[in-house]
């Protein structure tokens, strides 16, 4: 035992020797005394085994997977205000009518609790209070998330009460391109049951949930998503029926790999009305959306994405008007961030998106960074263009409608 | 006159041919051999440590929970600690690897992905070793390594799926692997590892601590250059059965923080 503590604990000390000497052919210059060689080296290791066997008697030998899963009651919180100032151009002459300055301020704050009582059982719960810049006061507490996990025999994964949920390949959702694979994107409004299995080499996701305001179980959606991997290729089917949606029976596929260090995605949506001989039936309609990404090791961050939708409800503005897409809608986006070239974690970047179909866009150049502790700035130029009924103006998040403007913001946050 | 194999040209490449083959054979069965001292048909279960140091940052400790099912080519890294990334996992399913972001619920997969938290470690050191599949050997020689008297393999890979293009091994007596040198495409170092330790665990061999010396990361310490550097240490290895939940992506959402 006293031979093998002898002998063990320079073998623990060579990596430090290494950062001296820099020369990893150093850690060899000992044996290692735990491979056997020799019948007198199988006496000492049977006689160092048993002791090894004390020794494991003592402490854990393995992972304590239960431990994994299960904890103390944990109460988290996050607090974060910002103050902006954004001055800018309504149109295009860049006269002074057309001069506009606006700030804008906001507090969100977010508490959550975390409850593991035995492996098998979970409670998470998380609250959020934000600042109503209208009412010039505080918004009244929502809650966020209100749910509990239950793994039935180490097998399925359940997950029941009010929850959020994202499915889909699409990268720029709720920055003007939609993810037509999130069939649901509604399972926040109301409480959910989702239920996991493990199928093939990942597994099954089923929901369930009420679609509205009805409380039949015969109006609730129900969706079911599978992903599996096979090679170099990940793919997933999805499906929803809502009977109360104008087009009840939503299918959707993907497929993912990756080529020369970037992620290439294609998703594919369809919606259907099954029921054609109802009145007002509608045509399917079919959305697309196909991405790259690539998140380099040097600090370049790329993302372009191409969104497709065509059917009965999609409309375009053009000629000056509002009509249905008979071609379809396209937009494209493209993005392009550093993220470890500059200190203090100071972030330059560009995001530009296309519509096609109208010839609107938006154009945003940035940077972010920390300037102190809990402190961060970000200095942006958004420019929208296109005409007045495109979609990027329409759309414009600026609620001053500026087309061209410096952003200037300040936000000091912190969690605990 | 005595007839020699070399004046019958068709039977001279048909015993080259099928020495060739036999050759190729037998050092597929070399790299099958390493691979399988340290490949497991059962599921495997231990505790990383990982240190890493970077000269002008100073030393992060990680400390992991690794679970590996070789026969279906799957991995799942758990944080343990340090406490900020507590519960942020990682499942690798063949090429993919599945990422969880608790706060908009949504899994991300992608294959590009190659190092592990930004350390010197790659996705593919936390794999079953699959050298005879990714590569073949072009050349051997003997080499004194320490005390070890090892069999150096020069290696190349057969396809792109792999990290390194080309590889040198050195092999003690027990068919274990004790050094790799990973190169690029154009023979440039890109980083060193050594496995001084092993540990025998149910007739098994566990590497028990591994380092990695970057090549090309570094920094200027007292004005040498010191190379970035990774030290994982292997805890609690064990070959219990695990439960199949565990190797899908709702086990991340299921200990996600």
């Amino acid at each position: 035992m006293f031979r093998c503590i002898v002998l063990f604990t320079p073998l623990l000390l060579l990596p430090l020797f290494l950062f001296a000497q820099d020369n990893v052919d150093d850690l060899f210059s000992l044996p290692d005394e735990t491979i056997t060689g020799s019948e007198e080296d199988d006496s000492n290791n049977t006689q160092s085994a048993d002791d090894s066997e004390e020794e494991a008697g003592e402490g854990e030998e393995q992972i304590n997977l239960a431990a994994l899963t299960q904890s103390e009651p944990i109460v988290k919180g996050s607090v974060s205000l910002s103050g902006a100032l954004v001055a800018g151009f309504k149109e295009w002459d860049f006269s002074t009518d057309g001069e506009s300055l606006s700030a804008y301020y906001t507090m969100d704050s977010a508490f959550s609790v975390d409850v593991r009582p035995t492996s098998d059982f979970r409670f998470f719960s998380s609250v959020k209070v934000s600042f109503d810049q209208e009412s010039l006061g505080i918004s009244s507490p929502t809650v966020n998330e209100l749910f509990v996990d239950y793994t039935l025999a180490d097998t399925i994964f359940f997950r029941i009460g009010k929850q959020t949920l994202t499915w889909g390949q699409g990268n720029l959702q709720g920055q003007m391109i939609a993810n037509p694979g999130n069939l649901v994107s509604d399972i926040s409004d109301s409480v959910a049951l989702k239920a996991f299995l493990p199928l093939a080499n990942n597994g099954l996701t089923l929901v369930a949930y009420p679609g509205g305001t009805s409380t039949s179980p015969l109006d609730f959606a129900y969706a079911a998503l599978f992903e599996a991997s096979l090679g170099p290729l990940t793919f997933g089917i999805s499906g929803k029926f809502q009977r109360t949606l104008d087009q009840a029976l939503i299918a959707d596929l993907y497929l993912k790999t990756a080529i020369a260090g970037f992620d290439l995605a294609v998703e594919a949506r369809m919606d259907f009305d099954p029921f054609p001989e109802r009145d007002g039936y509608l045509e399917p309609t079919i959305q697309a959306v196909s991405n790259i990404f690539l998140d380099s090791s040097i600090g370049i961050r790329l993302l372009g994405e191409y969104s497709f939708a065509y059917g009965p409800n999609v409309r375009v503005y053009t000629s000056g008007e509002e009509k249905v897409a008979e071609a379809g809608e396209h937009i494209i986006g493209l993005g392009f961030l550093l993220t470890s070239l500059f200190a203090n974690d100071w972030r330059p970047g560009i995001r530009w998106f296309h519509h096609l179909s109208d010839g609107s866009g938006q154009v945003i150049t940035g940077i972010t960074g920390t300037i102190a502790p809990n402190l961060k700035a970000d200095i942006a130029v958004p420019l929208i263009y296109g005409a007045s009924g495109g979609y990027y103006p329409r759309e414009n998040p600026d609620p001053g409608k500026r087309k061209l403007s410096l952003l200037l913001r300040f936000t000091l946050s912190t969690s605990f | 006159m005595k007839r020699r194999i070399t004046d019958n040209p068709v039977l001279f490449l048909l015993l080259f041919i099928s020495t060739v083959g036999v050759l190729g054979a037998q050092d597929s069965d070399i790299l099958a051999n390493i691979d399988a001292q340290v490949s497991y048909e059962s599921d495997f279960s231990a505790e990383y440590t990982i240190t890493q140091y970077k000269p002008d940052q100073g030393n992060s400790i990680t400390r992991a929970a690794m679970f590996r099912r070789d026969i279906d080519d799957k991995y799942l890294i758990l944080i343990l600690e340090p406490e900020v990334d507590k519960g942020k996992g990682y499942l690798k399913i063949g090429n993919n690897l599945w990422l969880y972001d608790p706060v908009s619920r949504r899994f991300n997969v992608t294959s590009a992905r190659d190092r592990f938290e930004n350390s010197n470690l790659s996705n593919s050191d936390f794999t079953r070793s699959t050298l005879a599949l990714d590569y073949e050997i072009i050349g051997e020689t003997r080499e004194q390594l320490g005390v070890y008297n090892t069999r150096v393999y020069d290696l190349v890979a057969k396809h792109d799926g792999v990290t390194y293009p080309k590889m040198k091994i050195w092999v003690d007596d027990n068919a274990l692997v004790r050094k790799f040198e990973d190169y690029s495409l154009s023979g440039q170092l890109l980083r060193t590892t050594a496995i001084p330790r092993y540990q025998s665990v149910e007739d098994r061999y566990v590497p028990v601590q591994i380092v990695i010396v970057d090549a090309l990361r570094g920094g200027n310490v007292g004005g040498a250059f010191q190379n970035e550097r990774t030290i994982l240490a292997v805890d609690k290895p064990s070959f219990t059965e695990l439960p199949d939940l565990l190797f899908t992506q709702a086990y991340l959402e299921r200990v996600s923080r």
